[in-house]
């Protein structure tokens, strides 16, 4: 982590140690037009890190605190953030995607740096998500009951619904947090996540049935939804197992 | 996910399409063919529904997060720091 002092002779090894910066995404900032960057001065570079960088301040802090799940780290993870995106934003070419490309920092540094000193266990679920974990997410089934489920599921509080998410294992959760929170496509997720884009849609469709079923499950145990109404409709339950991956046919 | 209705593969084709819709992820014409399916088959469009309120809670719960005030002029100070070491550097 970019903590403590950055040494001159370092610089290079920032920018350069950006895992994927200079691929995928920024492909298009390697091509540095001269008139755009040549002249441009250090105090020149600043100010225009400040005026467009620094307004996602806010967007990157709420995905970091859905990263790390705690504020200090969260706060850790962001001015690392901003330091590497500094750090490489003379190689940045402006009207490419600044959002993608602090997202795709964000995610990297999560990813190299914080997560590996994190102290609750690495939990990214992609290949061994419980059997029972999907199963539970199946259970809610007929129309009626879907339309009052949905109508339960809107009455939740921020606080249940921020909880639930956190419950996610973390590839599927940043995931979902990406495309439902943040808006990007799946190509970009699959840029910021460095994953092919089948994983990214395999893991926005397991991470969102996780989520449904963890809403579900508070939502039966406060009360918003009847728990003997969805008990008759538990059928469905044993036909859906197995078959969550992207495309899957379902008969 | 096949809502068990009389539709069948009709439901299953739909439904696999479901977040693809959802995120405006699809083309014209499977656009075209789930919304159909969704107008003609209540079941499915429930369970869109049920698929609709999860990704906009998530939205809802998150979309108003501040980053402390600390933390903004943490970062100003740093991104000055190093712009000065980088100068001093050549």
């Amino acid at each position: 982590m970019l903590t403590g002092h950055l040494a001159p002779g370092k610089w290079r090894d920032v920018v350069e140690g950006l895992p994927g910066i200079s691929e995928g995404l920024s492909a298009a900032s390697q091509r540095i037009p001269s008139a755009a960057m040549g002249d441009e001065t250090d105090e020149e570079r600043t100010a225009r890190f400040e005026r467009d960088a620094l307004p996602y301040l806010d967007q990157l802090y709420g995905a970091a605190l859905r990263m790390t799940r705690n504020p200090a780290d969260a706060e850790d993870l962001v001015q690392e953030t901003f330091v590497k995106a500094f750090a490489a934003f003379a190689s940045f070419t402006e009207g490419t995607n600044l959002k993608a490309w602090l997202f795709r920092i964000l995610t990297n540094s999560f990813i190299n740096t914080y997560r590996k000193k994190q102290r609750q266990p690495y939990q990214t679920g992609t290949d061994d998500l419980d059997d029972w974990q999907m199963q539970h997410t199946q259970a809610y089934a007929t129309g009626q009951l879907r339309s009052a489920e949905a109508e339960a599921l809107d009455r939740l509080p921020n606080a249940v619904i921020n909880d639930a998410l956190a419950q996610v294992p973390e590839d599927f959760r940043v995931a979902v947090y990406l495309a439902d929170v943040e808006g990007f496509s799946y190509k970009e997720i699959a840029d910021i996540m460095d994953t092919p884009i089948g994983t990214v849609m395999s893991r926005l469709h397991r991470g969102r049935k996780l989520l449904r079923g963890l809403l579900e499950d508070y939502a039966i145990s406060e009360g918003y939804l009847d728990a003997a109404e969805v008990d008759a409709s538990e059928v469905d339950a044993s036909e859906a197992d197995g078959a969550e991956v992207e495309g899957g046919d379902e008969t | 996910m096949s809502c068990g209705g009389n539709h069948g593969c009709e439901c299953s084709d739909a439904m696999s399409l479901v977040y693809h819709y959802l995120d405006g992820e699809i083309d014209h014409a499977q656009r075209a063919e789930v919304s159909q399916h969704l107008e003609d088959c209540a079941d499915c469009r429930d369970e869109y529904g049920v698929e609709q309120v999860v990704k906009a809670l998530l939205y809802r719960s998150c979309c108003q997060e501040r980053a402390p005030e600390t933390l903004r002029i943490r970062i100003v100070a740093r991104i000055q720091e190093v712009r000065i070491t980088y100068r001093r550097g050549g």
